[in-house]
């Protein structure tokens, strides 16, 4: 019985990772803006919509994020070093506002939607998903509405990111 | 071939130490770091296939992809449009900071645009990296934002959550109160 569970799990994670590389190598490809990830995520969509079920694991996303960590930490060299230091004040200065633009929302969603100031403060913080959810419910935030805020955050952001960036970035004035 | 194991296993062993430490954005911090201090200190320079970038972000994609599924977006109706308030505020504010970083110099436009924009550190990365932007930086960047979000951020907000959570107990009290 437990086998013939654990056959249905590894078929559902072949058949969503087959949906994801499907639609992944189409995106490279095509050479869609971002089409390996954008890709992946249309990709595995497909498959849960037409065959719903559960998820894959969260071990799949931290192989991507080790492969990812270390494809990046290959690059690092002597100057990059150099360079993430110059930029330490600017960048915690970007990062404050972007922290002061979130506690702004916060108020919006409080008075003008009536959600209660925990849940507004931590949907409207833009940190990551897992931490936020779990320190959002040590404050009795409602942690579901956080989450789904964060979610609809990050995928609109890897779907409409890149090729929203693309056309910015075509139209900034030394391109 | 040995590079490719090498830097694999480099890089298996720092995301795994990075995940069970549980430090936020702990495997790919963990596997950069590893592999960043092997670059670094290494007297040749260590390569391998681009396409283990393009396997990383497919499988991060594709996570992403398979929790997307009906029940998830009958919960997003219910919180659509306040949702919707925070998302859009929330990702024009990283445009604009991004643009003003990019303007005044501080690093190319994609770069700044995905090093400052409020998605996921993996997501933004995986993303910059396919269009071009400076990988580490953007990652770098990444980092500070979920540092300071998850370390600094909670020292001002639990209070503020807990003052709200403390008014909300006391405002319900009146009213059992009454029922006595």
């Amino acid at each position: 019985m437990r086998f013939a569970i654990e056959g249905e799990q590894t078929g559902r994670n072949l058949t969503l990772l087959a949906g994801a590389f499907a639609g992944g190598i189409a995106g490279e490809l095509l050479r869609v803006p971002a089409g390996a990830v954008l890709g992946a995520v249309l990709g595995a969509l497909a498959v849960n919509l037409a065959r719903p079920g559960p998820r894959l694991p969260r071990g799949f996303r931290e192989g991507g994020k080790i492969l990812l960590g270390t494809v990046v930490g290959l690059s690092f060299a002597p100057e990059l070093l150099a360079t993430v230091g110059q930029l330490l004040i600017p960048v915690s200065v970007g990062i404050l506002l972007l922290i002061l633009a979130g506690l702004g929302v916060s108020l919006v969603l409080h008075h003008g939607f009536g959600w209660d100031m925990p849940t507004a403060l931590y949907a409207s913080t833009p940190g990551g998903l897992s931490e936020l959810a779990l320190t959002s419910e040590e404050v009795g935030a409602r942690t579901h509405v956080v989450i789904a805020v964060h979610t609809v955050r990050v995928i609109t952001i890897v779907i409409l990111g890149p090729p929203a960036l693309t056309i910015l970035i075509g139209l900034w004035p030394d391109t | 071939m040995t590079d490719t194991l090498v830097v694999l296993a480099i890089g298996a062993v720092g995301g795994l130490l990075g995940g069970a430490i549980r430090i936020p954005g702990g495997s790919m911090l963990g596997a950069m770091t590893a592999v960043a201090i092997l670059q670094l200190t290494s007297p040749v320079r260590f390569q391998i296939a681009p396409q283990w970038a393009v396997v990383g972000q497919i499988l991060v994609g594709g996570v992403i992809g398979s929790t997307l599924d009906r029940n998830m977006i009958a919960s997003f109706r219910s919180v659509l449009v306040p949702g919707a308030v925070a998302v859009v505020s929330t990702l024009v504010a990283g445009v604009l900071i991004g643009s003003a970083f990019a303007i005044l110099g501080f690093a190319d436009p994609l770069t700044s645009l995905f090093g400052l924009a409020p998605g996921g550190m993996a997501e933004m990365t995986a993303a910059a990296i396919s269009l071009g932007a400076s990988g580490p930086l953007v990652a770098s960047m990444h980092v500070l934002r979920v540092v300071a979000v998850i370390v600094v951020l909670p020292m001002f907000l639990r209070p503020a959550a807990r003052r709200a959570l403390k008014r909300r107990a006391e405002e319900q009290l009146p009213a059992g109160g009454r029922d006595d």
